[in-house]
């Protein structure tokens, strides 16, 4: 196998060695540039109580392209969609090469916290966001139960 | 967060220690190699995201000599110095790059990756070729030589007198890094050879006449030929 970037290295050693509240990431034995990631609900959302599992992977071009993420929990959220591709600007044309692994997954934890129905990806759940909150957050709060909280 | 980075901390790209470190227009500082990926990538800064002069990569604004810096400059025998062919010559690689190569090929590995301005290459021992991941019709030839042998100067960054004197070095033996003063005191080199543009405030005179000693030694334009971090050369053997 190629060697590793020093850059993938140092993340990898730092994540372990100082974990970022309510994320973890480990990189998967047989490719170290694909991370087993969980990420909490946030407090005072409809997803806390909820440990949602995503899959991160680094290309070969990291850090001068983005990390692909995408959550593999079933999630109820507008910016999220069926198969768990997330609508976020730092995952696309807001990529910076400063950014990191673990940045990218406090945004994701912050998206969760603060849905932005009028940049949809998931278009059903977007429209429901905004004709009726309440329910939307009823539905999510299902979906988190159903979906991420049994193990 | 102090706006200007100073030079020795790492690099925002690399996480590593700056290596020729590059101050782009904003005032943020990464690795000149890392700059040269950003420029190809987004031409935004990584920190800040403003825009990077189309140009700027034929006029960085580097801020330490070349003159810096372990392996380069080392002349001891046992010390070899990696280097890739471009246009008219050959370039050094970057001290970084140099220690990784020396490491694998004295391990015996066959090969070595390196991830060289954003771009993953694999270097070849047995063949002597660096080809480009993505796109393997991108080769060059390399060779593993003594610091001595005539170059155009590291990683794009050219020398003056490319094929002559080496840079000027300080008799200092340690490998520390030497950093000029960085505030303010930015010593812009432009692409002629003869200018040297200097925005000084407080530097003492004989410190400048140091300085204008070793830029005058180095010029970092990278022209037209080296914009592109390699060339196509043929399969052919």
């Amino acid at each position: 196998m190629a060697a590793l970037p020093r850059r993938i290295i140092k993340e990898t050693q730092r994540l372990m060695q100082e974990p970022v509240p309510g994320i973890s990431a480990v990189p998967s034995d047989t490719n170290a540039r694909y991370f087993h990631v969980i990420v909490t609900g946030p407090e005072d959302s409809p997803f806390e109580g909820g440990l949602f599992k995503l899959e991160l992977f680094l290309p070969e071009d990291y850090p001068m392209s983005a990390p692909k993420v995408r959550f593999i929990t079933k999630i109820y959220h507008p910016n999220i969609d069926r198969l768990g591709r997330i609508c976020l600007d730092i995952l696309k044309d807001k990529w910076s090469p400063a950014l990191q692994i673990r940045t990218v997954l406090l945004s994701i934890q912050a998206l969760l916290s603060a849905p932005n129905p009028d940049d949809p990806l998931a278009n059903d759940v977007a429209e429901l966001w905004k004709v009726n909150e309440s329910e939307a957050i009823r539905n999510a709060k299902e979906w988190t139960r159903r979906y991420a909280m049994d193990n | 967060m102090n706006e200007t980075l100073k030079s020795d901390s790492d690099c925002a790209v690399c996480l590593q220690k700056c290596n020729h470190p590059t101050k782009l227009p904003c005032g943020h500082v990464f690795c000149f190699l890392c700059v040269k990926g950003i420029a190809f990538q987004s031409r935004k800064c990584a920190m800040c995201r403003a825009e990077i002069p189309q140009n700027y990569l034929d006029n960085p604004i580097l801020l330490e000599s070349l003159s810096t810096g372990g392996v380069n400059t080392n002349d001891t025998e046992d010390i070899y110095q990696w280097f890739y062919e471009g246009r008219n010559g050959w370039w050094k690689y970057d001290e970084r790059s140099n220690t990784e190569l020396e490491t694998a090929y004295n391990a015996g590995d066959p090969a070595c990756t390196l991830l060289l301005a954003g771009t993953l290459y694999n270097i070849d021992f047995h063949s002597m070729t660096q080809v480009r991941r993505s796109d393997q019709t991108r080769r060059r030839r390399v060779r593993r030589d003594t610091p001595m042998f005539p170059s155009k100067g590291i990683a794009g960054i050219k020398t003056y007198n490319a094929t002559a004197i080496p840079i000027q070095t300080d008799s200092d033996e340690s490998d520390e890094v030497e950093v000029i003063e960085v505030d303010n005191q930015v010593i812009e080199i432009s692409d002629s050879d003869d200018s040297v543009l200097m925005e000084i405030e407080t530097v003492q005179a004989d410190v400048i006449s140091d300085i204008v000693n070793r830029i005058s030694a180095v010029n970092l334009e990278e022209s037209t030929n080296s914009e592109n971090h390699e060339e196509n050369l043929s399969f052919g053997t």
